[in-house]
């Protein structure tokens, strides 16, 4: 751990430390952690290289305190971000719901790990995939990445902040024990190389600011607190002033908007990576880890003559339905390899529709799905 | 007309009153409280943010015209936490509830008084969940009724200022609604502080607690507020070596008060902040020797309504005990000791001592260990 690495070179990183690169890269400027196996690494890399860039470090005493914290230093104008793994992931799920009624920005990771309850803590697993998108109580909009290798790791990290302060949204980044752990070769790109996206500050004068007056792209520009603007941020369902209201054209209207301001954006936040897939019979979808393991597969199933393709889901909530349903349309089958009992093979089935086939492949022994046990279900089809 | 020039410049007056509390409450007194304490600062609206819990006292944030967050239960001093380090350039004053403050966000509460950042914490103390329709709270005394205690509470209140105390809190205070004015003056200093300050206010809540206990009305509830502060007058106060494992050289063990876990306890008020200066290099000879030992009090202020005006009393560094002499209105002096570690008080007209029942733990002076902000 140093405390300079000059961005715009390559050098080897292990996935936890790409994501730090990234939220500094993307301006974060505050941490707050709770030590958690496999996240570990994110809080302690985060706590000697924020004070050299003038950010702030601090390690709370659980990952709701944490999770707080963030959105306290959000609201206070720092981009800010917590790190955490399955447990307390469930932990955090509370003030994730607060931070989607308020509209505060920030970005929580999750590196998954094995099983249910304290699990498999040292092993991979992709068990969290629904409870980011349902985990908090209500209904609520939520965006959620997923990442694959340690280069991934680097640029969702941006694009989960971009995603986050454009939107004014709590942006969940899932890896797992596989992708944070592995150290491989990364391309650190020089500052102007990363697009930052910064939230819009309200430009008109305080006393005409209404905080969450509706427009067109249907993000209100967030005032900071200290600027002037002197508002009401509550977790009660409140009018467009900010204030706890129950009549019931607010509250829909509330509820419309917010869920609007991420339908209407689906190209925007919607991304998957295909890979042979225009002439593909059978379709492999899978994300983090396994998707490698896919990636290998489907080269070799290649070579053996079995037209096989890869869709990498990079975005997984809102689920990336109208691509993936286009693929669905052209295939003869479809297999979802993930580590857990059947979470996005659910979401998969969901959008076929009866097209085509969905084949499930799951495991959750704590080990990752080899490009073999994938192999062979391709070349069996 | 001072009361609704501060009424125009601090509340949201033409947005969001009425308000949701009982006539009666003390919740009212405590944002009056709260906003002229605030005024006499001198702060700017802007560079101020009210966070508040969840619960009677979390509606606060509502209805004054600051930067305002109203979180989720228990939660306040997280979010708090992150505003401050976000932007240290803010006064951050929470608002929490007895349930709010010490059960659901216990672990929250002793934390933030361990790191003391600078941050205000106003906990308001009505030993109920109000809201909720007055189920038992952490501060519930032992035996009395609430709709989840119908045979009596069996469980035993704990003191949130002893709580801070042991915690690390920079300043501990505990005022009532009954004596606003000096409710005025904890939070005024409070908000000064800088450090973790927690003001515990003593309130009533008639509406669940006093009508299922027989205690009456607000008028009733008050006046009971008052009676105990008239009994228990003096007997709060400081103790500042709490967790050193042996007493210091010359240190006699005072006679403890009775501790009891009645509403009689929990009514105690006391009327004393502390402060601690931070004067680096000025050790007794007592530290010298052992460096891990933090004891002593180098000035204190006695501020009561009654004991106006404020007496100062300071300790010098190095000397081992101190007599000093205080008179009140009623014209009864007290003789303050201060002893090493301990600080008891001789009563002219009971001719009798009291010695600490709270606890106040006053850091060492050491310049690197202040505060985080």
């Amino acid at each position: 751990m140093t405390l300079k690495r000059p961005p715009g070179r390559q050098c080897l990183l292990q996935g936890n430390e790409a994501i730090v690169e990234g939220a500094l890269a993307a301006g974060c400027r505050f941490f707050a952690g709770y030590p958690i196996t496999p996240a570990t690494e994110i809080s302690e890399v985060m706590s000697s290289r924020l004070p050299a860039v003038d950010g702030v470090f601090i390690q709370m005493e659980d990952e709701i305190a944490s999770l707080g914290a963030v959105i306290g230093a959000s609201l206070a104008g720092v981009k800010s971000m917590t790190a955490t793994s399955g447990p307390g992931f469930s932990l955090m799920q509370e003030n994730l719901g607060f931070a989607c009624a308020a509209e505060v920005p920030c970005v929580i990771v999750n590196v998954m790990r094995g099983g249910l309850s304290t699990g498999l803590a040292t092993r991979v697993g992709q068990g969290d995939v629904m409870q980011a998108r349902w985990g908090t109580h209500g209904d609520h909009p939520i965006i959620v990445l997923a990442a694959s290798t340690t280069q991934d790791c680097f640029t969702t990290t941006v694009r989960a902040f971009n995603l986050s302060e454009k939107y004014r949204t709590p942006v969940i980044l899932l890896t797992d024990e596989v992708v944070s752990h592995t150290r491989e070769k990364i391309y650190l790109p020089r500052p102007e190389e990363v697009e930052v996206i910064d939230r819009i500050r309200p430009d008109v004068p305080p006393d005409w600011y209404i905080p969450y007056e509706d427009n067109s792209r249907g993000v209100p520009p967030m005032s900071v607190f200290g600027d002037g603007y002197r508002y009401h941020v509550t977790g009660l369902i409140h009018d467009v002033r900010g204030f706890p209201t129950e009549r019931q054209d607010e509250i829909t209207a509330f509820m419309n908007r917010i869920f609007r301001k991420i339908t209407q954006h689906l190209p925007d936040i919607e991304q998957i990576d295909e890979e042979m897939t225009e002439d593909a019979e059978i379709v492999v979808i899978a994300y983090g880890s396994v998707s490698r393991s896919a990636r290998r597969a489907v080269r070799e199933a290649r070579g053996l003559g079995v037209k096989a393709g890869l869709v990498q889901l990079v975005s997984l909530w809102p689920f990336p339905r109208q691509a993936v349903e286009a693929v669905l349309r052209r295939v003869r089958m479809v297999l979802v390899p993930e580590l857990n009992m059947g979470q996005i093979s659910r979401e998969v089935k969901r959008v076929n529709k009866g097209a085509t086939r969905v084949e499930t492949l799951n495991r959750v022994d704590g080990s990752l799905i080899t490009p073999g046990e994938i192999l062979t279900r391709l070349v069996k089809n | 007309m001072a009361l609704t020039r501060l009424v125009h410049k601090y509340l949201r007056h033409d947005k969001k009153f009425p308000h949701v509390w009982c006539p009666g409450c003390g919740n009212g007194i405590l944002l009056g409280s709260l906003i002229r304490a605030i005024d006499s600062t001198g702060l700017e609206k802007d560079e101020i943010v009210i966070v508040s819990g969840i619960g009677c006292s979390g509606r606060i944030s509502v209805y004054v015209d600051f930067n305002t967050l109203h979180t989720t239960h228990g939660r306040a001093l997280t979010f708090a936490t992150g505003i401050k380090l976000g932007n240290p350039g803010l006064n951050v004053i929470v608002i929490m509830g007895d349930g709010d403050a010490t059960a659901i966000g216990g672990n929250h509460f002793i934390h933030a008084a361990r790191r003391n950042l600078d941050l205000t914490a106003i906990v308001v103390n009505n030993n109920i969940y109000g809201m909720t329709g007055g189920q038992y709270s952490p501060t519930t005394p032992y035996g009395s009724f609430a709709t989840t205690a119908p045979y009596g509470n069996i469980e035993h209140a704990f003191s949130i200022a002893e709580l801070a105390v042991t915690a690390g809190a920079g300043m501990v205070s505990r005022g009532t609604v009954f004596h606003a004015s000096m409710l005025d003056e904890l939070i005024s200093k409070a908000i000064l502080k800088r450090g973790f300050a927690v003001v515990e206010a003593v309130s009533h809540c008639h509406t669940q607690y006093g009508r299922r206990n027989e205690m009456g009305g607000a008028v009733e509830m008050l006046t009971a507020i008052h009676s105990m502060e008239e009994e228990t007058r003096w007997a709060v106060l400081w103790r500042c070596c709490v967790g050193r494992k042996k007493p210091p050289f010359g240190w006699k063990k005072p006679k403890r008060c009775h501790r009891s876990n009645s509403g009689e306890n929990l009514l105690s008020v006391s009327w004393l902040t502390g402060t601690c200066p931070s004067t680096p290099g000025n050790t007794t000879r007592f530290e010298r020797r052992r460096k891990s030992f933090e004891f002593l009090v180098f000035s204190f202020e006695l501020a009561s309504e009654s004991f106006a005006p404020v007496k100062r009393c300071s300790i010098e560094p190095g000397t081992q005990t101190q007599e000093l002499k205080t008179k009140n209105l009623k014209g009864i002096w007290a003789k303050i000791w201060l002893v090493q570690g301990a600080i008891g008080i001789w009563w002219s007209d009971r001719n009798q001592w009291t010695w600490p029942r709270v606890s106040i733990r006053v850091p060492a002076p050491s310049p690197g260990k202040k505060c985080m902000v």
